[in-house]
């Protein structure tokens, strides 16, 4: 989903560690390292909000938030690798970091194409109160 | 008896890397190793790699492996699968069992790299069905599709406890708790998350004491940890579960380098006793260098610039030309620095500089 209101890359990547497809999939110079262990850093004015980071980072710890997605909500895309896949329409539960439910949320867009590689990237909308607190949905079963 | 300029023992990541940049510059290079598919631990891989662009960066395990098989087949590699090495003869040569038939063969350099072997954890009851080890359970999922079971307690979050952790969840299995022994995670943050917020609750300063049930895992009792790794009394916690996975870290397989005479060293934050090699990955024998896993616990990246470092050093001491030497081996060892670089990585860039100033000293003069 490639929403023309204006957001932002959310890169929650705490250590130094060996890593930089983020930097050789941004097409716009949006998010640049200091040698191949350095954290990234992120410049929002950059930014076009394609997502590739988003699909990319290895260590799925990038996410992309849409602030005013409407008046109340925001709207944010993770990384997902399980199955069965949410539809969209859905409505999911989202939850933190420690995987807690936090709130409903209404699945904008499952997005899929080759050069994810195999990585779905799912956008939910979200209370805008819960946008610095949502980080992922809870995984769906079969009964779902 | 077959003949060939370079042998090398093992076709994981270390051993291709070895065998690409040995052929590569003209070397006859064959390949031998005992399961019955190339590509060692690649093949249960299935997450996306770390590293940049030229260690394969975003490319999940799996697709690695069939890169690199692609290229050795490319530049005309042998490799002979089914076939263990079993050891060195009076005269030389290697002896191996290439399905079930013993052969020699004759070598100019040989290249080990064989890889590491799970650490086991002893606790009540871990000789029940059910207790395996994490890349047990992995290789199950991940190349044969059979999940081990539903309920899973994993022990140990380095970066195999998470990720196998994240991959059996892929698979549709519950993990109901991962625990480590020390105050903190000791895998990639990121990859803690990832798992964190698919709900697997992670106790660190905890361990499993005791395995229950009547002829398989019933349940896993896990208590807190005190600053001595004594379980402290009161804080014993049943969970319900039919697998208990053991990821507490890898040594490397060093009996083939022993027969060989390689000088050896331990270092345990690199698995234990290893083989001691120089910058050029050459052990104390001149006619034998060690690569991967085996010559110190990393990931496989490294191991596979190893190989690749191991794999020119190997070819140009046989007289193969390149247009510059020099600069060939020096792009193969930048490359494996910046795998080591980062504070994350301290430990190790400095372990392994101590083996190699050990095996230097073969080499001084």
């Amino acid at each position: 989903m490639r929403d023309k209101k204006p957001g932002q890359a959310v890169i929650e990547c705490p250590q130094e560690i060996p890593c930089n497809p983020c930097v050789s999939v941004c097409k716009t110079g949006a998010i640049t390292m200091d040698g191949l262990t350095a954290r990234p850093e992120f410049h929002r004015e950059k930014c076009v909000g394609c997502r590739m980071c988003v699909a990319a980072c290895p260590g799925q710890a990038i996410f992309y938030l849409i602030d005013d997605y409407d008046a109340d909500h925001s709207a944010i895309t993770f990384p997902y690798e399980y199955l069965p896949m949410p539809k969209k329409g859905q409505i999911v539960t989202a939850v933190s970091r420690r995987g807690e439910p936090l709130a409903e949320a209404e699945v904008l867009a499952v997005d899929e194409t080759a050069v994810y590689n195999k990585t779905r990237l799912v956008t939910l909308k979200i209370p805008k109160t819960l946008k610095d607190e949502i980080r992922f949905m809870k995984r769906l079963t079969r009964e779902d | 008896m077959i003949k060939t300029e370079i042998l090398i023992i093992g076709a994981g990541p270390a051993g291709l890397g070895a065998a690409i940049e040995a052929a590569r510059l003209g070397a006859k290079t064959l390949v031998v190793d005992e399961n019955r598919k190339a590509g060692g631990q690649l093949y249960k891989q299935i997450h996306k790699f770390f590293g940049s662009s030229e260690h394969y960066a975003g490319v999940r395990g799996f697709q690695i492996a069939d890169k690199l098989l692609a290229e050795a087949d490319g530049l005309g590699v042998e490799i002979l699968l089914n076939t263990r090495a079993l050891g060195l003869l009076d005269d030389g040569t290697v002896a191996v069992l290439a399905d079930g038939k013993a052969e020699s063969i004759e070598a100019d350099k040989v290249i080990l790299a064989v890889g590491a072997k799970e650490n086991a954890l002893v606790f009540p009851g871990w000789t029940l069905p059910g207790v395996m080890t994490a890349g047990a359970a992995q290789t199950f999922s991940n190349v044969y599709g059979i999940l081990v079971g539903q309920e899973i307690v994993m022990i140990g979050s380095g970066n195999v406890g998470l990720i196998v952790s994240y991959q059996l969840t892929q698979g549709g299995a519950e993990v109901k708790a991962l625990v480590e022994a020390v105050p903190d995670v000791t895998g990639y943050e990121v990859h803690a998350n990832k798992i964190r917020r698919a709900g697997i609750p992670i106790y660190t300063s905890h361990t499993v004491i005791e395995a229950r049930g009547k002829d398989h895992v019933e349940e896993a009792v896990i208590a807190e940890l005190d600053a001595d790794f004594q379980p402290i009394p009161g804080t014993e916690k049943t969970v319900k579960a039919d697998t208990i996975l053991i990821a507490v870290g890898l040594n490397p397989r060093i009996e083939l380098a022993k027969m060989f005479g390689c000088a050896m060293t331990y270092e345990g934050a690199l698995g234990g006793t290893q083989p001691v090699h120089d910058d050029c990955m050459r052990s104390s024998n001149p006619k034998v260098y060690v690569c991967g896993d085996q010559a110190g616990v990393e990931e496989a990246s490294a191991a596979l610039e190893e190989g690749r470092l191991a794999g020119i050093h190997a070819a140009i001491s046989l007289g193969k030309e390149s247009a510059d030497n020099a600069a060939l081996l020096n792009c193969a060892r930048a490359s494996l620095a910046s795998l080591r670089s980062g504070a994350f990585a301290g430990k190790r860039r400095l372990t392994k500089q101590r083996i190699m100033e050990k095996g230097a000293t073969y080499y001084a003069g």
